[in-house]
């Protein structure tokens, strides 16, 4: 059973949102970096940090469907894995490099005052309304590319879970005892109110359990872009948004202590509203209030015309990837690993390939 | 007889030719690429001391990516709080 009051969950997620927003300000943990710095200096200390989150959240997610505290194992926002998670996971991966940041990374960034984030956002905007015009075609892409016949590892076998999160953790706790005896967790970073990327990490790993638990799915922030999208595009075409079956259709919907609750894209208050839509209003307030504490917000003016481009291009990619495989790097890499949903893992994998391309162009063609 | 004119700190410092980068308001990852660049096209003046590099970035993380890359070549880094961003120099090491 589930808290249903909307305002306790829209304030519930619109608080989860300004801690996020201001430890991922303070940490510089840009999802983008951790990964595209490894392909550029070979710089790990990022990837270490996401090691410790994903034993803490698996622990957490794990117990939590055990004691009945996370019910929806696996949460409504899954699905089985199709070519559609990969095309978008690979898309999705060029994209938030273009666009140097993630649809999280990007909020944090634009609360600095960083105006390059700022078109990287309207990108996102852009491609997720793109998307709603060719949403019918890629669902049905997806539905007969589907390749796993269940969503999580747990639900294709209980047993299997076990072995999976055996095999996951015991690497990992092994690493992560390495590095705490050998002090590679303790980094030094000289920006004003630095956390150290371990603290950001448990920090988040437990943000995401409180979220999980409100929401009744682990964070997920893009249909709320896509909301976004919608209420600005029917201001001018209220009568094409209107026909869309995105807009209309329900991205998520499940039954809960007897009420059905759901949610989409389309321009109406609905569960997205009050838990993805005040999710990215507390990540930007939250990075707002910590850069303007230490006195580092400032709009520093246009990019070079290159990075401009490259980062609306960005954005325009990144959602539209995010829409073709149902989520972004939020839901599949913080939520869906630990989960062990197979979405999670094809993701990943297509979005590190599309972050190596993603890096390629940059250093090639972008920044020279 | 011969004359020794001490030669002050001031005047040993603007021997010293300094690189100035301005990496304010660029995309993630301008500043480490353009630095690391850099490091390699002045490598021999830095090296000896002839010149140092001096950047401005409001990019966060890259006051601990380029101090750890930069001392990891051998190099002296020092990084600043400015108003509203940093400033990290990178020279010989003393």
């Amino acid at each position: 059973m589930m808290i249903m009051d909307p305002v306790i969950l829209a304030s519930g997620t619109a608080l989860i949102g300004f801690l996020c927003g201001i430890i991922l300000y303070r940490g510089d943990y840009c999802m983008v970096a951790m990964l595209r710095d490894f392909f550029l200096i070979r710089d790990t200390t990022l990837l270490r940090s996401f090691v410790l989150y994903f034993l803490v959240t698996s622990l957490l997610f794990h117990v939590g469907g055990r004691t009945g505290m996370l019910p929806f194992q696996p949460p409504p926002t899954f699905a089985p894995a199709s070519a559609a998670t990969l095309a978008g996971g690979l898309l999705f991966g060029i994209g938030i490099v273009l666009a140097g940041g993630c649809v999280v990374g990007t909020l944090y960034k634009m609360a600095g005052g960083s105006l390059v984030n700022w078109i990287g956002f309207a990108g996102i905007l852009a491609g997720s309304l793109l998307y709603a015009e060719i949403h019918p075609q890629v669902r049905s892409f997806s539905a007969q590319t589907t390749f796993t016949t269940s969503v999580s590892v747990a639900q294709h076998h209980p047993a299997l879970q076990t072995l999976f999160l055996a095999v996951l953790l015991a690497p990992c706790l092994a690493a992560i005892w390495r590095w705490t005896v050998s002090g590679k967790f303790q980094v030094t970073g000289h920006a004003r109110g630095y956390i150290q990327p371990w603290k950001t990490a448990v920090f988040l790993a437990l943000l995401n359990v409180f979220y999980y638990f409100l929401a009744g799915y682990p964070m997920g922030i893009t249909t709320a872009y896509a909301k976004i999208g919608a209420y600005l595009e029917q201001m001018i075409l209220p009568d094409h948004v209107a026909n869309l079956a995105y807009f209309q259709n329900d991205s998520i919907s499940f039954w809960t202590g007897g009420v059905l609750v759901s949610g989409g894209a389309g321009p109406r208050i609905d569960h997205i509203s009050y838990t993805q839509l005040t999710l990215i209003v507390g990540i930007f307030a939250g990075a707002l209030a910590a850069a303007v504490y230490y006195r580092e917000f400032r709009i520093h003016g246009l990019p070079p015309r290159r990075q401009g481009i490259a980062a609306l291009t960005g954005g325009i990619l990144l959602a539209l990837g995010a829409r073709i495989a149902t989520g972004c790097n939020l839901n599949f890499l913080l939520g869906g690993l630990p989960l062990l949903a197979w979405q999670g893992f094809f993701f990943s994998g297509a979005m590190i390939a599309g972050m190596w391309i993603g890096t390629q162009i940059l250093t090639r063609h972008v920044i020279k | 007889m011969m004359v020794w004119i001490a030669e002050s700190e001031e005047d040993r410092m603007a021997k010293i030719r300094t690189i100035e980068l301005n990496i304010l308001g660029q995309v993630c990852p301008a500043c480490l690429l353009v630095v690391l660049r850099e490091l390699n096209t002045h490598r021999k003046r830095l090296k000896n001391g002839e010149a140092r590099l001096i950047v401005k970035t409001d990019h966060r993380d890259t006051t601990r990516t380029i101090p750890e890359s930069a001392r990891k070549m051998g190099y002296d880094v020092e990084v600043r709080n400015l108003d509203t961003c940093y400033e990290i120099t990178i020279g010989k090491k003393e």
